[in-house]
């Protein structure tokens, strides 16, 4: 912060006619920054290289280790599960169920053997890490607005509308959700991707609408937003331009923890039948027969995809728990 | 399995019964003669694949609860190993009226209830009011719609009266448990099912008594000495609850249980491991469900025409498809009377073998032309845009056997221009829509009787949503077919041997035309498995593998005179 603009109102900031009124606001609050770190002195400050919250954060996560490591592989996954699918095409739904089960490491064909059906297994396993990515991300989105705005809403607020919106929250936390995604099936008519996503969706942002509306309830009490306020700011700007970028902290971290546990109920309800439907494969359908292959000889069949949804599962918590730490150095 | 209709299931129910009593049963005339040292004594502890949801046979309709409650039930009659129907508290088979309406059951003099009260005809009476009272509350279905009346003529006669000539009735009807009047008679119907006695029976009359019951984890019988057929040979049997399947198999394996009813829902995986083991016996046994692919003929619908039909089992390479689908465990079946039936007959159905240039022939003929995108279309019948033949072939979830079918019947079809793509539904809301008529094609599992009737099935009578009961789905409706039903069905001769000759050469004009039409694409028959530690005695398969064994919906002959070879 090397150097404080004017201000944009009054006489001084005459030279600067040009100068819209939404960038005062933001100026302002530069300056609110710097008092609100009243142990720190600008001129200390102005010899440090300038680096913002986020580029700490980035540098903070970049030095842990293990977090580093988990987003390597977390990056391999996610790519190999973009690309090569695209290369291979139908691959994984190509049949050869009079010859099943060529057992893995055997040839070069089918590196990873074949299924009951004779399906090649990686590339089902590849094409099925589409599938728990993509539900894992959407719904994580969906968390996000849903859960992120209902909470913004009910802490900045307050009053009735927290009071209406908790209730409401309350009511969603007990809805037994395998019961609405038989419910939903059942009345549109069958399986679907989409389904699952929504119903997850719109059944688990409680706890990102409960974090978000804590955040709020704590900062809109600071004096930022006072003086945001005190400068004629809209209720809209000040809720998304002052109190989201310094609520999303936490929010990232609880989104990225999100996707993990998603991608496991995602497994758990291919498990039970309520995911995408064959011939598409998802690492919790592939699960689905597990029984049968834990008293045979095909438990490959079962190790692969469990693997692969425990790598995955961990790389992100593990991510998950990197970014809370660079987010958040009195953690340490 | 899943039970299509309260009539199949209660059907289903009775032979259960019928087959536990009289595999528990010690009846010790019939001594196997190979000088088997047989002794009293010893606990029999048997897997029970889900905690019985209750031991009141009027309440109990599924599986486990049957399977459990078996022990404790005498029956009229039972099924014995080649599914001839044989007395068990009777005393002979029935006599029927010359009128052919008449039913006439003597029953045993020697029974008694383990109060020491005699089992007579009121209790029959009693239990056949019961089960067709409509205000019953019950998990079974019961069906006596073709009874009239039923009356105790003496302490040991009852005579039933139907409306018409019913030849199923003997097996379909007959083969019921008998509870005491004492007990169950003093039980408002609706109230059956949270009476105490429910989980707590008081008066019972099978080859065991009860006990106790621990609330999901066990259920403790000891022997009925006084059985009628003669006292079971374990003093003791406990039923323990281990509803997974991997940890059944494993029980069974490691000698923690000395019977594993239901071993081969475990699948090839679990009958082929439990085989291997040492220490354990294990008997295929031919199923008397089916599992089909129903078609939705009615007019407008993707397979309305018969042609249409035959071009998809013409594409379809039916022995390979069962045998990837089950892992051996299926047969193939062309007709709906599967091979374990005392009526199969298998020159008399019609088979097609896969011929995919003779199938996209039928295609053309049936008036579908195949498009750039590789799919049929035709003249919408209903008027409008063209006809894609596009459709799901709904299948139940969690059933990875049928699941796998549907897989390769819509990779197989894909060659004639059908697009079928499988959509796993759970069972709670599995049949809704296939009952009101809106589906493409619908693979599912029938539990049969010990009679081959299958009326609720194909007669047009049994047309659902067109009337208000009835399993015929399908939409199809054959004059021919309907009269052939009802002369099956009306069909009895002077002894069981002829009326069963009788009838089976109607059931091969019948199966002609159900294999022929298509009336709906028959998959395969389950061969089911079950397994004893090899201390049990007196298991006799009768013959080894193949042989049509006890389990839920059938039995054996008395032979199954278990005991434990160690006395333990």
């Amino acid at each position: 912060m090397a150097q404080v603009p004017p201000l944009p109102f009054g006489p001084a900031a005459g030279g600067l006619p040009g100068v819209p009124d939404q960038l005062s606001v933001e100026t302002t609050v530069d300056q609110e920054r710097a008092i609100a770190q009243p142990g720190v002195k600008s001129d200390e400050l102005a010899g440090a290289p300038e680096l913002g919250f986020w580029r700490l954060a980035v540098i903070r996560f970049f030095h842990h280790r293990v977090a580093t490591g988990a987003l390597l592989i977390l990056g391999v996954i996610v790519l190999a599960a973009v690309v090569v699918p695209v290369i291979t095409g139908g691959l994984y739904s190509i049949q050869d169920y009079r010859h099943p089960y060529k057992a893995p490491f055997q040839n070069w064909q089918h590196i990873l053997g074949t299924d009951d059906l004779g399906r090649d297994e990686l590339a089902r396993l590849l094409r099925g890490a589409r599938v728990s990515l993509m539900v894992g991300i959407l719904a994580v989105v969906g968390y996000l607005l849903i859960g992120g705005g209902l909470g913004a809403l009910a802490g900045y607020y307050g009053g009735w509308l927290d009071n209406a919106l908790m209730r409401f929250t309350d009511i969603i936390i007990s809805m037994p959700f395998l019961l609405v995604v038989i419910a939903v099936t059942a009345a549109t008519g069958g399986v679907r991707l989409s389904t699952v996503i929504i119903v997850i969706a719109a059944t688990g942002w409680f706890e990102i609408g409960r974090l978000m509306r804590a955040q709020f309830l704590v900062l809109r009490e600071q004096e930022f937003v006072q003086a945001a306020r005190a400068l004629g700011a809209s209720n809209t700007r000040i809720i998304l331009r002052h109190i989201l970028p310094n609520a999303l902290a936490p929010i990232i971290v609880s989104a990225t923890l999100g996707v993990s546990g998603i991608i496991l109920l995602e497994a758990a309800l291919g498990f039970l039948g309520y995911s995408i439907p064959p011939p598409e494969p998802s690492w919790g359908n592939m699960l689905s027969d597990f029984e049968q292959y834990l008293l045979s000889d095909h438990t490959y069949l079962v190790i692969f995809p469990a693997t692969a949804l425990v790598i995955t599962a961990l790389a992100i918590n593990l991510v998950g728990d990197g970014i809370r730490d660079a987010l958040d150095p009195r953690q340490r | 399995m899943d039970l299509s209709s309260g009539k199949l299931r209660w059907l289903r129910v009775a032979t259960l019964v019928a087959g536990v009593a009289v595999l528990v049963s010690a009846c010790g005339t019939s001594s196997t003669g190979t000088g088997e040292n047989i002794k009293n004594g010893g606990t029999l502890i048997w897997a029970l694949d889900a905690d019985a949801q209750s031991l009141n046979p009027f309440v109990a309709g599924d599986v486990p609860s049957v399977r459990a409650y078996g022990f404790l039930f005498p029956n009229i009659y039972q099924a014995d190993k080649n599914l001839n129907i044989q007395p068990d508290l009777a005393d002979g088979m029935p006599s029927i009226s010359s009128d052919k309406k008449v039913w006439t059951v003597k029953l045993r003099k020697d029974a008694k209830w383990s109060d020491g009260s005699p089992i007579t005809a009121d209790d029959v009476v009693m239990t056949v009011n019961m089960q067709n009272n409509p205000n019953l509350d019950t998990d079974a279905a019961f069906d006596w719609g073709e009874l009239d009346k039923v009356e105790a003529v003496d302490k040991n006669t009852v005579k039933f009266t139907l409306k018409d000539v019913f030849a199923p009735f003997l097996a379909n009807n007959l083969l019921t448990f008998v509870a005491p009047a004492s007990v169950y008679g003093k039980i408002d119907p609706a109230k059956q099912r949270t009476d105490p006695v429910s989980l707590n029976p008081t008066v019972t009359g099978g080859p065991y008594k009860f006990d106790k019951r621990v609330a999901g984890s066990e259920i403790d019988y000891v022997a009925n000495t006084n059985y009628y057929l003669g006292r079971p040979h374990y003093d003791k049997a406990i039923a323990k609850v281990i509803t997974d399947a991997t940890a059944a198999t494993n029980a069974l394996i490691n000698g923690d249980v000395a019977w594993h009813p239901a071993l081969g829902e475990g699948g090839s995986g679990a009958v082929t491991k439990a085989k291997a083991a040492s220490g354990v016996q294990v008997h295929d046994y031919a199923d008397l469900g089916y599992i089909d692919m129903r078609l939705n003929t009615r007019k407008g619908h993707l397979f309305d025409n018969v042609l249409t039909r035959q071009a998809m089992a013409t594409a379809l390479d039916k022995p390979s498809i069962v045998d990837a689908a089950t892992e051996g465990r299926g047969q193939v079946l062309w007709g709906d009377i599967v091979p374990a039936s005392w009526a199969y007959d298998a020159s008399a159905v019609v088979t097609y073998k896969q011929d995919v240039a003779k199938a996209k022939s039928l295609m053309t003929q049936a008036g579908w032309t195949v498009g750039a995108d590789g799919v049929a279309t035709r003249p919408n019948p209903n008027g409008g845009a063209a006809q894609k033949f596009v459709g799901k072939i709904r299948v139940r979830a969690g059933k990875p056997q049928r699941i796998k079918a549907a897989q390769i019947i819509s990779d197989q079809l894909k060659a004639i221009g059908i697009q079928l793509t499988p959509d796993p539904t759970d069972f709670k809301v599995f049949y809704k829509p296939i009952q009101q008529g809106d589906f493409d094609v619908a693979i599912a599992g029938f539990g049969l009787t010990v009679d081959p009737d299958d009326y609720t099935t194909f007669s047009s009578s049994q047309l659902q949503p067109e009337h208000k009961s009835g399993n015929n789905w399908t939409g199809y409706s054959n004059p021919q077919l309907d009269s052939l039903i009802d002369q099956e069905r009306a069909t009895i001769k002077g002894s069981d041997a002829e009326t069963k000759a009788a009838r089976k050469a109607i059931f091969n004009q019948m199966e002609k035309i159900i294999s022929g039409d298509i009336v709906t694409y028959m998959l395969w028959a389950d061969k089911s498995a079950m397994g004893w530690s090899s201390n049990v005695g007196g298991v006799s398969a009768g013959g080894g593998d193949n042989v049509i064994y006890v389990d839920d919906a059938r039995n054996t002959e008395v032979e199954a005179l278990w005991y434990s070879k160690n006395g333990k």
